[in-house]
């Protein structure tokens, strides 16, 4: 049985739908239903649907086999597994962006608003740049607004809700796509069955 | 005092099985203190950037650290005229976890060779590994790989020191797009992504990986790590160690700690190696000791939740004394233990207390309540 960890929204939906179309199938999870855990006994499958910050922690500790998970997370958990394969899904930047017209203070530390702390750490160390990181869950766009935050590092799909809020990007500093993960032991144990998931995936990636 | 062996659980058993595996090899027992001058840590940078060191200041001022690891202090008390030292240790070791800032206790069981160069000694050290994974499952798997390898690789592509740490990072990842990433910043070689991707990859039956590795040689230290991986295959294989062995190119360790033969051992169920060790002459050139070395340490905690066996009973049999004396409790007691492995004196029939057989002490008499029938 290979456990799969799917990060619950629209990439773990459109995870699914390529492992379905592979022959990984289980009907059940399309049902609205408010179950986590969804089996496939015949195919040796078992879905694990799992807030998106998390899919990195399950497949470290074991609790799932693979996973599914954004670069931007895995980058900022910094989480000891494999990474098979770029999924070249759920692509878009990581950015550090601000209101309109701002402009950088250099003589005070820039506070940064951001879900990503490690991340925000780890770029400003290597522009030796002073910051005060202001970690929050949601809704980073409000903190430049209210005054809160200079600026804000979060990922920027269409750029749709910056321009809503009357900001906009100043930096772009990473590339984010889906990652497919594994877990590191059952890499060793279970390799035939993840090897043959991963080239099956990445038939499909290459060939589009 | 023999059949004490025979009660042991899993858990309690593996230390001693461990330990006769290791001194059948003519190993002896090291033991350390827990309070180590941090200075001896100095020499060595990468190692506390990355083991997070717990420190604290002594009674005398001096700066000391809880031992992170032992290794260290072995070397450390090897002199110029030890020829040969053959050790294990069974010590705990302190760190800061490194996913969030909390303080971790890790029981660990080792082997350090010390003054073995040639390949009799990395086949011992491996034997000895691959015995104690097989002590702890059934299902194992030992995988191999040769620093030479990537350190000769790193040479030639002329890496800096950033650039090594980084590369060996990724390589614990195996991330093809972060090596593609890394090669655009930092090669002007544009066959580095190729060499590095597939380096990434190989992995599996030895055989099979060493015939695939011969064509990324790029100078002679990576034809000799090759060789030296051949060599110790062919031991391995005529003493009848080749079936859990796998070879991965990828496994990468510290460079200024490790080189030749590195190793990491996984059992199923555990999500993490539960083996790690290698051939250390670096570590031991880098603090000035002029012996070779080779060692491995399982981190036994990594196996409480595989070695646990569910608890049933809180005891095999509980005796409700009531108001009875002391006196006439504990010979009741000592009677039952007659019969039964284990034997919990209550004063009442608490619910709390789990047992296969219930007594009750009454009038100097022991009966067995109805519930046993």
């Amino acid at each position: 049985m290979l456990n799969i960890a799917l990060p619950k929204g629209r990439l773990g939906d459109s995870v699914y739908k390529l492992l379905d179309k592979l022959g990984y199938n289980c009907p059940e999870i399309n049902n609205e239903t408010r179950k986590l855990v969804f089996e496939n006994k015949e195919k040796g499958v078992r879905y694990l649907l799992v807030k998106p910050s998390d899919v990195a922690v399950y497949v470290e500790k074991g609790a799932a086999d693979i996973g599914v998970v954004g670069s931007d997370v895995l980058k900022e958990g910094d989480n000891d597994v494999f990474e098979l394969l770029d999924l070249n899904m759920g692509k878009c930047k990581m950015c550090i962006a601000a209101k309109n017209g701002y402009e950088e203070n250099m003589s005070l530390p820039l506070r940064v608003a951001t879900k990503y702390p490690n991340t925000a750490y780890k770029y400003f160390n290597s522009i030796s740049r002073r910051i005060e990181i202001i970690k929050l869950n949601g809704s980073i766009e409000l903190a430049p607004i209210l005054g809160l935050s200079d600026v804000i590092l979060d990922i920027v799909e269409t750029g749709s809700t910056l321009k809503g809020n009357d900001l906009s990007v100043i930096k772009d500093i990473d590339k984010i796509s889906a990652r497919l993960i594994s877990n590191k032991s059952s890499y060793q144990f279970k390799k035939d069955n993840v090897d043959r998931i991963v080239n099956k995936i990445n038939e499909i990636v290459l060939g589009e | 005092m023999k059949g004490i062996y025979n009660k042991l659980t899993k858990e309690e058993a593996l230390p001693l099985i461990l330990k006769e595996i290791y001194e059948s090899r003519g190993y002896e027992k090291y033991t350390m203190g827990e309070f180590i001058p941090y200075d001896i840590y100095m020499e060595n940078k990468n190692f506390l950037r990355d083991e997070g060191i717990i420190t604290f200041t002594g009674a005398n001022g001096k700066l000391m650290a809880l031992k992170p690891d032992v290794t260290m202090s072995v070397v450390k008390n090897i002199t110029d005229d030890t020829i040969t030292k053959k050790i294990y240790y069974y010590e705990n070791v302190f760190r800061m976890s490194n996913s969030i800032n909390q303080y971790e206790e890790i029981n660990q069981i080792g082997v350090e060779f010390i003054g073995g160069d040639d390949l009799y000694s990395s086949t011992e050290v491996i034997e000895l590994a691959y015995k104690s994974l097989k002590a702890i499952s059934d299902n194992y798997i030992l995988s191999i790989n040769d620093m030479g390898f990537m350190s000769g690789l790193i040479k030639h592509l002329e890496f800096n020191e950033e650039a090594e740490y980084k590369l060996l990072k990724i390589l614990k990842s195996k991330s093809q797009t972060e090596l593609k990433e890394f090669c655009k910043k930092y090669s002007h070689d544009d066959r580095c992504f190729g060499y590095l991707a597939k380096i990434a990859k190989l992995e599996g039956p030895f055989n099979e990986v060493l015939e695939g590795a011969k064509d990324l040689c790029l100078n002679d230290e990576m034809l000799l790590a090759l060789d030296e991986l051949n060599e110790l295959y062919e031991a391995l294989m005529q003493i009848g160690l080749a079936d859990n062995i796998k070879l991965d190119l990828s496994i990468v360790n510290d460079l200024d700690y490790y080189n030749g033969i590195i190793f990491k051992g996984y059992v199923d169920g555990v999500p993490t190696a539960v083996l790690s060790g290698g051939r250390y002459d670096n570590l031991m050139y880098r603090l000035n000791k002029k012996q070779a070395a080779v060692g491995f340490a399982i981190y036994l905690s990594y196996l409480d939740r595989i070695m646990k066996t569910d608890k049933k009973y809180d005891a095999e049999a509980v005796l409700f004394y009531n108001k009875a004396g002391a006196v006439e409790v504990t010979n009741a007691v000592d009677l039952l233990a007659k019969k039964h492995k284990s034997v919990r004196a209550e004063k009442e029939d608490f619910e709390h207390v789990n047992a296969c057989y219930k007594y009750v002490l009454e009038d100097g008499e022991i009966k067995e309540t109805k519930e046993n029938a």
